[in-house]
């Protein structure tokens, strides 16, 4: 009875062939002598549709190294683990204030398991992602039916964005995960008529552990607490079950709680500079940013869908829609954005589209000539939907996130002193990844809103000016680590190489004035890290301590031959030979000491005039003159 | 009674979606104006005929052009000098113009007091900069630079022409000055290039070392518009030296080298491969 409930129109005779093939599809409904070809049937296409889910996400997973925020949560586990030497790198809090460790705490797990390997946090990644899948079909069961179910499954499993979220040691495949399975919950206790407490607990329970993920998991909350408002079920919720609900989530909060009551101030001190951080993005930077990970037919159907369930509003559309409606509005409006941030919401536009879909099907079937073709409209339309992401899914696991950093940070590990160094250009997180992968001391270069980990563990806020962007690790740090000898490589790195190409390799101002440092500071290439033979990663040692050589005379003896004087030098390439020369005349050469720094003391030949330059230049053409000096 | 209630729900959702829509579109809007500046369209200055040509490549010597908004590629502004400075970093001549009373409405006095009109080293040997307190008209291109500050401020950027007029007719740009360079004619891509240019005057008998002779660098891909800009002084001996990371996308380059000094000046160019390993 219950399938006849789900296929509608299922009474029609037909062919024996059309029928198997259907029933393959899932469009025919089943006999009762052909429930075990059913069951079989459900199992080879959840098999399928995880299998997708499981290859797209654990396929080739390693094949790049970390990004810096991958290598922020990745260092903060191994800590959690109890390796020694990231601590050095990695403070147990977030600098951005969006979590709560819960996802380190898992990948530190893993790492008690597997050890510590860049592939176990991606992995712990992987699987959250592959779990949300089955996750999305019982969504769509319990709101619609089956076939919906299958659909919703189809489409999360082929989504491009969402595989590739699932492939990253962040945070969002766990949030994904737990934001969907707390809204399961939603879905199953208000199907429930709120009779089943059990789902309401399980519900608060997911909903906290999703806000410890990530902070803006407490979306859950905001969603449920809308659909509850907008369908009027609010009332018939009793004091004992707010009670319970409360009682549940508070106590999987505790560990977000302890973490917070452990420093409270220096929470709100990270929370204060946080907020304050915005993207300047156009409008269209989400669908826009979708569409270049899904192309344009996922993100579009997604709309239409929304659009159409907007006029069908059944319970399962509500819920939905208000899962849609204050995600997308939320991140729409919420100043600081990232590619990463719609994660949570992508199983509800593929629930709301696999139902959309469905229900379309079955209004052609209820109308058509032809019922028993018209029955194909579904599964043709999840085949060619999942025809159409093998382009995206294969340019997803294509793609590489800041490929050469692990390469070139191995090579750091390998050819440069346990205390040297490192500053790269840093996006705010990238110098961590540097820091994961050889165990150096990596400082960041860039404009960018976030407290900065220092080697050691001090945690330094960012100069906030009234406008703009923080230029301390742009125009003060810098020169200050590379001066005192804290940095002496310099590495540049650029996103994913054209092939071939033809973009420049220089193209924002951050990149502009890393290069001029590696210019300023006579960097010298030591070794180059090529992706797909193009390269990517450039590793520059400091070839001076200072950008423009400084010449300083002291001691000045005047005799009948000329003056005496003692020449001090600084800011020479390391090691150099320094030329002394005195309006043309060549005084001597001298050698710079490891600092750049040189002493000499040099006869100035008669006459002496204020006007002649006093000139000492390396070998490398880095020069500094001196011009009024005076014979007396 | 049962439609009623539904009616009702439908009613109370319709309304609580138009009430979360408008405030979000209020928020949206208050953001929006809270965290970007209005635009206010400024009036630009015309081109005075007759006395200069317009050129049909402003920004040929012009580093980083990108960085400009163009509003018009030919203009004339007068005014009366009041600074004129030399950047150290890029050799222009930087020449800040109080301007007349009917150019005073190009510029917004809430982002800049005066004009700022600036000369390239390929164009000095041919300009007649003005001293301060004096009153020119200076002929170049309009812009916005939106690198000098966040909202960008209005510039002659370059200028080509300028003309006083308590001076006498400047004397003509010389091409006198021999440039040598020494350049790799290989390197790998991200590693120092490092050029030497020897420059000297053969105005004399003798060619002599041209010392704080302005050299101007530019680096252009065969075929492309120049990707690379940079700027330096010979020292007594005649010599300047770059020091640069060829992070520039594999190719074959030119090498434009430019030197001048006063109304002398000179050219030299060369070829560059920067390869892969």
């Amino acid at each position: 009875m219950k399938a006849s409930r789900t296929f509608p129109g299922s009474g029609l005779a037909m062919p024996s062939a059309a029928r198997a093939v259907q029933r393959i599809l899932g469009l025919a409904p089943p006999l009762e002598h052909e429930r075990a070809a059913v069951i079989i049937r459900d199992a080879i296409l959840a098999i399928g549709v995880l299998g997708i889910a499981l290859f797209t996400r654990f396929w080739m997973l390693g094949g790049t190294g970390f990004s810096g925020d991958e290598a922020v949560y990745s260092g903060q586990a191994a800590v959690i683990a109890g390796d020694s030497e990231m601590a050095r790198y990695f403070v147990l809090i977030s600098r951005g204030n969006s979590n709560f460790l819960m996802f380190q705490y898992l990948v530190a797990g893993a790492y008690h398991l597997f050890g510590i390997t860049d592939a176990v946090p991606r992995m712990v990644s992987a699987v959250f992602s592959t779990l949300t899948v089955p996750i999305a079909y019982e969504l769509g069961r319990t709101l619609f039916n089956r076939r919906v179910a299958i659909g919703s499954a189809i489409l999360l499993a082929a989504s491009s964005y969402t595989i590739a979220l699932g492939r990253l040691a962040l945070l969002d495949a766990a949030l994904g995960f737990f934001f969907a399975l707390s809204m399961l919950f939603a879905a199953k206790w208000i199907r429930s008529q709120h009779s089943q407490n059990l789902w309401l607990y399980a519900f608060a329970a997911a909903a906290a552990l999703a806000i410890q993920v990530k902070v803006t998991g407490v979306l859950v909350v905001v969603i449920a607490a809308l659909y509850l408002v907008a369908s009027g079920q609010i009332r018939k919720i009793r004091l004992r079950q707010w009670v319970g609900g409360g009682a549940v989530f508070v106590l999987f909060m505790a560990p977000a709680l302890i973490e917070f009551a452990i420093d409270p101030h220096q929470f709100l001190a990270l929370l204060g500079d946080s907020t304050r951080r915005l993207s300047n993005v156009p409008s269209g930077y989400y669908f826009l940013k979708l569409s270049s990970y899904e192309g344009f037919i996922f993100p579009t159907l997604w709309v239409l869908a929304v659009l159409i369930a907007v006029r069908w509003r059944t319970q399962g559309d509500k819920l939905l829609m208000a899962w849609i409606l204050v995600g997308t509005l939320f991140f729409q409006l919420y100043p600081l954005k990232a590619y990463n941030y719609l994660l949570p919401l992508i199983p509800a536009y593929s629930v709301i589209t696999a139902r959309v879909i469905v229900s379309i099907a079955d209004r052609i079937v209820a109308i058509a000539r032809y019922p028993r073709l018209a029955r194909m409209v579904a599964p043709v339309a999840f085949g060619a939907l999942l025809l159409s992401t093998v382009a995206p899914i294969s340019n997803t696991l294509a793609a590489q996130q800041q490929p050469g950093l692990r390469e070139a940070a191995m090579w750091l590990a390998e050819h440069t002193p346990k205390d040297a160094g490192v500053m790269t250009i840093s996006q705010g997180s990238a110098q961590y990844a540097i820091s994961f992968y050889s165990q150096r001391d990596a400082y960041p270069f860039g404009r960018f809103r976030l407290a900065t980990v220092m080697p050691g563990g001090e945690i330094l806020p960012p100069q906030l000016p009234s406008n703009g962007t923080p230029r301390d690790w742009v125009v003060y740090w810098p020169p200050r680590l590379i001066e005192g000898g804290v940095v002496s490589y310099l590495v540049y790195w650029i996103d994913q190489p054209d092939d071939p190409p033809d973009d420049p390799l220089i193209v924002t101002e951050t990149q502009r004035q890393f290069r001029g440092l590696v210019e300023a500071y006579g960097g010298q290439l030591m070794y180059t890290v090529y992706s797909h033979h193009e390269p990517t990663v450039w590793i520059y040692r400091v070839g001076k301590l200072l950008p423009h050589p400084s010449l300083n005379v002291a001691d000045r003896v005047a005799s009948k031959t000329g003056l005496d004087i003692q020449v001090q030098g600084a800011g020479y390439s390391l090691g150099s030979a320094v030329t002394v020369y005195y309006h043309r005349t060549r005084l001597g050469v001298f050698q710079a000491d490891a600092q750049g720094r040189f002493t000499a003391q040099v006869r100035l030949p008669a006459p002496v005039r204020s006007s002649y330059q006093l000139l000492a230049i390396d070998s490398a053409g880095n020069r500094a003159i001196v011009t009024g000096l005076k014979a007396t | 009674m049962s439609l009623r209630l539904h009616l009702l729900r439908r009613r109370r959702l319709i309304g609580l979606l138009a009430a979360v829509g408008l405030a979000t579109l209020g928020a949206g809007l208050l953001l929006q104006a809270t965290q970007s500046h209005i635009l206010i369209p400024m009036p630009m200055p015309g081109w005075q005929a007759g006395v200069t040509e317009c050129r049909r490549d402003a920004f040929a010597h012009v580093p980083m052009p990108d960085s400009l908004d163009v509003v018009t590629a030919c203009a004339t502004v007068s005014g009366t000098v009041r600074r004129v400075k030399v950047d150290p970093v890029k050799l222009e001549v930087d020449i800040l113009v109080e301007p007349d009373r009917d150019n005073a409405n190009y510029i917004d006095p809430r982002v800049q007091r005066f004009i700022i009109v600036k000369v390239v080293p390929t164009d000095q040997p041919s300009v007649t900069i003005p001293q301060v307190d004096e009153h020119a008209s200076f002929f170049g291109a309009w812009v916005i630079d939106r690198r000098a500050s966040a909202t960008g401020t209005r510039e002659l950027y370059p200028a080509w022409l300028i003309r006083t007029s308590a001076q006498a007719p400047a004397a003509p740009a010389r091409n006198i000055l021999g440039l040598k360079l020494s350049a790799p004619a290989s390197v790998e891509v991200g590693s120092p290039l490092r050029m030497s240019i020897s420059v000297r005057s053969s105005s004399a008998r003798d060619a002599r070392p041209l010392s704080e002779g302005r050299v101007y660098f530019e680096l252009q891909p065969l075929p492309g518009t120049v990707t690379r800009w940079a700027a330096t002084l010979t020292d007594t001996f005649g010599i300047a030296t770059f020091n640069l990371a060829s992070l520039e996308v594999p190719g074959t380059y030119t090498i434009w080298i430019h030197a001048s000094k006063g109304r002398d000046y000179g050219t030299v160019q060369a070829v560059v491969q920067i390869r892969r390993r």
